[in-house]
């Protein structure tokens, strides 16, 4: 079933790897007089995993947020600076939002089910963006869920109300949600800090497939998770991207002395 | 089709659909505004009344007209029993309203939410001319026979019905008003060994203070505009009440009797719209009353 | 609760000093125990007593509505059982006959009221809610929708009779009636409809957003739905007060419906047909207020059964108003 998600976005050439799909530079925050984030620069590639991390109010889900241009929704919040995503800024009044947010999904901290069914959660968007066939939204809906490892769980049910599932199966279901729309970026803003160990182990293992061809990105406040799922790593600290790389460096040889005293507890 | 449209237009189209709808309503509301002010001006600037004599004034006559060919639109008599009947009914009602909130939210919450509520929305909902009819056979009924009044009707009649009208209202905002008092307020002054009774009155109701008195404005906003159920029982008789039991108007029941009585652009057509915006007017003032309470209240708690 | 009464008032310096009467110098251990033995009484006395008065207060409260309603429904109870009441136009200026006419011009004008109203305050909520929540233009427009609220109704009906029956020449009439109500109405639909809004989690509408769905179709699509049992209880109970509304009717709709109406003639125009917007028509509530004063026995019984009709129509709009929403409210969330 992975593989039909893959052959839906365009099979990456080998330069294209190493062109990040979607980066960031110099990128500051205010909300009002407050300055959330500042000169944050970051690249993100297919196929990986990067993890965000730092205590809480730290500007991590802050800058996950810009990348979607989701900050924008916010009243009173400046973004400043270039986010390049498929080699053109986005950071600008003319960015068509809608075909942005379709490409790059976003799945949230509680999980938030459409009160619809579990089919309609997952072909209401779709079908908002232009697809009408029936046939078409009915393999999108399994492939989707599917994607998401739910299918199994939830194909005899689908006319059911998704606010009936469990909380690991709503935030599946919001994964898959996020799937159907094929994007090639999928935000995940702390998605298991509502979860159960073993919901959050499903997602965990769940990200890694649908990683493929994708490049993610996830806020955690575990560190132990950032370690389990991500590639790579960043670091922020009072609105400052302080460190970044491969996620087994920053966790075990730290070269900043804010991240080290962060990893050893001296601060959370 | 919507779907197949550019998202942008879309969304364009929805801010103007809904916009329209907002801008129809604060143009109409605007609109009213302008027409009754000006109706209600033109009495003073086209037809020369004297403000003084509307508001100080004490006889009220349009039928009959003085030497100048002009009617007495001394409105004072019907200003002060509009007043008074607000007054009146309000400290009736207040009482009753938020002990009966108290009861509904920290006594038997429980009974206040499932029955106490219900009932007392079901008394929003009854008509004002079924308040006016009880009122006319009832509470006119009782001033007969038990206060020896010869018709019944008069200001204290007025007020009863109209606490009872009013009743509804205080007690619905009041409740939320107790709702919105945290309850860590109420747990740490019973945990200080306080009674039920102490923590109600020393620390809930001082929390609700600014909302309790919006409560009480609003309920005062209805009693100074109500109508036809306060017609019923007044008496209708344009002169100075001198006594609670004596036939009197208020400036709303003189509207309702006269209005459709006089051709649009004669003089007792115009001082009846001055009447209008009296009333239009004492309701703006409250509302910026409850603004300047609620921003007090605010303040205060930080 | 019996356990906190029971406790001694030793009362706290955050509280409020007058609790325990002001003795923050403890000099003798002993004398202050006793003088503590006496607060704690007291105020375990002014604890029972408070209590006694509000349960009085409430009993009164629930014995008034109870009387109220009883008293009206006995009184009416005779002539809406009586032949023709229901069904008979009234005759003799109300005060014979039945009230058939009346009880058709007050539906006829909630559902003209509500066609109008109900649109028009959808949108200024989703406005106020989704696009403008913070703006001075949402500002400027509760204002003007509190404005609208806190006017007496008799002012919306002088303003409805200056407007629509002399400036637009509709007359006494059934729309003017209608358009003022619609006046009366929309502040009280606007508020239903933007808390029931505001209520939808804001996490609803990040999802849609982050979709790349416009506000638009989150509104149409998700959030309106979700909404939808409590918009269905305000606009239920907000036809309960337009349906008994008369004084912003006096002036526009008229106190009098024609002599004779034809229910199947559908000529708009026809000044006999009842569908006629341009006729004018007279509400339950008005006749009450029309007819109240006769003196014959009849008009009296009339009266009555019309007071019982309209409350009973107020019942069946609160009890609807409460059986959608919860039924509305399990088909969306699907539990």
């Amino acid at each position: 079933m992975i593989e039909t998600l893959e052959q839906s976005v365009a099979s990456p050439a080998l330069e294209e790897l190493k062109a990040p799909v979607l980066y960031t530079k110099d990128v500051n925050v205010w909300y009002g007089d407050h300055h959330a984030l500042q000169d944050t620069s970051l690249d993100f590639h297919k196929g990986e995993i990067t993890a965000l991390i730092g205590p809480s109010g730290c500007g991590k889900s802050t800058y996950l947020r810009c990348l979607n241009l989701m900050n924008r929704e916010i009243q009173g919040c400046q973004i400043t600076g270039e986010i390049f995503y498929r080699e053109h800024d986005i950071n600008t009044p003319e960015e068509d939002l809608y075909e942005l947010r379709k490409s790059i999904g976003m799945v949230f901290q509680q999980p938030n089910p459409f009160p619809k069914t579990i089919y309609e959660n997952i072909a209401f968007a779709p079908r908002c963006h232009g697809q009408r066939n029936k046939a078409t939204l009915d393999e999108l809906v399994e492939e989707s869920l599917r994607g998401a490892a739910l299918w199994d769980e939830v194909k005899d049910k689908l006319n059911k109300s998704a606010q009936a599932l469990s909380g690991g199966q709503q935030q599946r279901l919001c994964i898959a949600r996020a799937l159907a729309l094929k994007p090639d970026v999928i935000l995940l803003d702390e998605p298991c800090s509502a979860l159960d160990p073993i919901s959050t182990l499903a997602i965990e293992e769940l990200m890694h497939s649908i990683a493929a061809g994708r490049a993610i990105i996830i806020v955690t406040h575990n560190m132990e998770q950032a370690t389990r799922v991500s590639n790579r790593t960043a670091f922020f600290y009072m609105g400052e991207m302080v460190e970044t790389g491969e996620t087994e460096q920053i966790f075990n040889a730290p070269k900043s002395q804010r991240l080290n005293d962060y990893l050893s507890g001296r601060f959370s | 089709m919507a779907q197949t449209m550019p998202k942008r237009r879309l969304e364009k189209i929805g801010l103007s659909v809904t916009g329209a709808c907002v801008a129809l309503v604060t143009l109409v509301v605007v609109a009213l505004i302008l027409m009754v002010a000006g109706k209600g001006l033109s009495a003073f600037f086209k037809d020369g009344v004297n403000p003084l004599e509307f508001f100080a004034g004490t006889k009220w006559d349009l039928q009959n007209t003085n030497e100048n060919g002009m009617p007495y639109v001394g409105a004072l008599p019907l200003i002060v029993t509009s007043s008074a009947v607000m007054v009146l009914s309000t400290l009736l009602a207040l009482p009753i309203a938020v002990g009966s909130a108290i009861f509904a939210v920290e006594i038997k919450p429980e009974f206040g939410r499932r029955v106490f509520q219900p009932m007392v929305e079901l008394l929003v909902g009854i008509p004002s001319v079924v308040f006016g009819l009880i009122g006319f056979h009832v509470v006119v009924g009782f001033m007969k026979t038990v206060l020896g009044s010869p018709t019944g009707l008069g200001i204290l009649p007025g007020s009863i019905v109209l606490a009872v009208m009013i009743l509804p209202t205080i007690t619905t905002f009041s409740i939320d008003a107790l709702r919105a008092v945290p309850a860590s307020y109420r747990q740490g002054s019973l945990a200080l060994g306080c009674t039920r009774w102490q923590t109600i009155w020393h620390v809930v109701l001082h929390a609700a203070k600014s909302s309790l008195i919006t409560a009480t404005i609003l309920g005062m906003t209805r009693a100074f505009g109500e109508t036809l159920a306060v017609r019923m029982v007044i008496g209708g008789i344009e002169v100075m009440p001198t006594g609670l039991l004596d036939s009197a108007s208020t400036i709303t029941t003189t509207l309702t009797t006269s209005m459709a009585v006089y051709a649009d652009g004669s003089p007792q057509s115009d001082i009846l719209w001055s009447l209008g915006l009296l009333l239009m007017g004492m309701s703006l003032v409250f509302i910026l009353i409850i603004h300047f309470v609620g921003r007090k209240g605010a303040t205060e708690r930080g | 609760m019996a356990e906190t009464t029971e406790t001694p008032a030793v009362g706290g310096p955050d509280i409020d000093p007058s609790i325990t009467s002001a003795s923050p110098s403890v000099v003798d251990p002993r004398a202050d125990a006793a003088e503590r033995e006496r607060l704690r009484r007291r105020a375990v006395n002014q604890d029972k007593f408070a209590t006694g008065v509000l349960t009085a207060i409430i009993g009164l409260v629930l014995l008034i509505v109870v009387a109220m309603v009883a008293y009206i429904l006995i009184e009416g109870a005779y002539t809406l059982v009586q032949p023709g009441f229901l069904t008979e136009r009234s005759r003799a200026n109300g005060t014979a006959g039945g009230v058939a006419y009346q009880l058709f011009d007050s539906f006829y004008l909630l559902f003209l009221t509500l066609i109008i109203s109900v649109p028009i305050s959808l949108g200024g909520a989703i406005f106020m809610v989704e696009y403008a929540p913070n703006g001075p233009v949402k500002r400027i427009a509760s204002t003007a929708v509190e404005t609208l609220s806190s006017l007496p109704s008799i002012v919306v009906g002088m303003f409805g009779f200056l407007v629509f029956s002399v400036g637009f020449g509709w007359k006494y009439s059934i729309i003017s009636g209608a358009v003022a109500l619609t006046m009366f109405n929309i502040p009280i639909l606007v508020r239903a409809i933007q808390q029931a809004l505001e209520d939808v989690p804001q996490a609803q509408r990040d999802a849609c957003l982050a979709m790349g769905l416009t506000r638009w179709e989150a509104t149409v699509h998700v959030l309106v739905p979700s909404a939808m049992s409590a918009i269905v209880t305000g606009v239920v109970l907000s036809a309960g007060r337009v349906f008994g509304e008369a004084a912003a009717l006096l002036f526009t709709s008229g106190m009098s419906s024609p002599v004779s109406l034809n229910f199947l003639s559908f000529g708009f125009t026809s000044p006999s047909s009842a569908w006629n917007i341009f006729r004018p028509g007279e509400s339950l509530a008005v006749h009450i207020y029309k007819i109240y004063g006769e003196g014959s026995p009849e008009a009296q019984q009339i009266v009555w059964g019309t007071a019982a009709l309209l409350m009973i129509c107020v019942l069946i709009f609160n009890v609807v108003a409460r059986l959608a929403g919860r039924a509305l409210s399990r088909k969306v969330t699907g539990v």
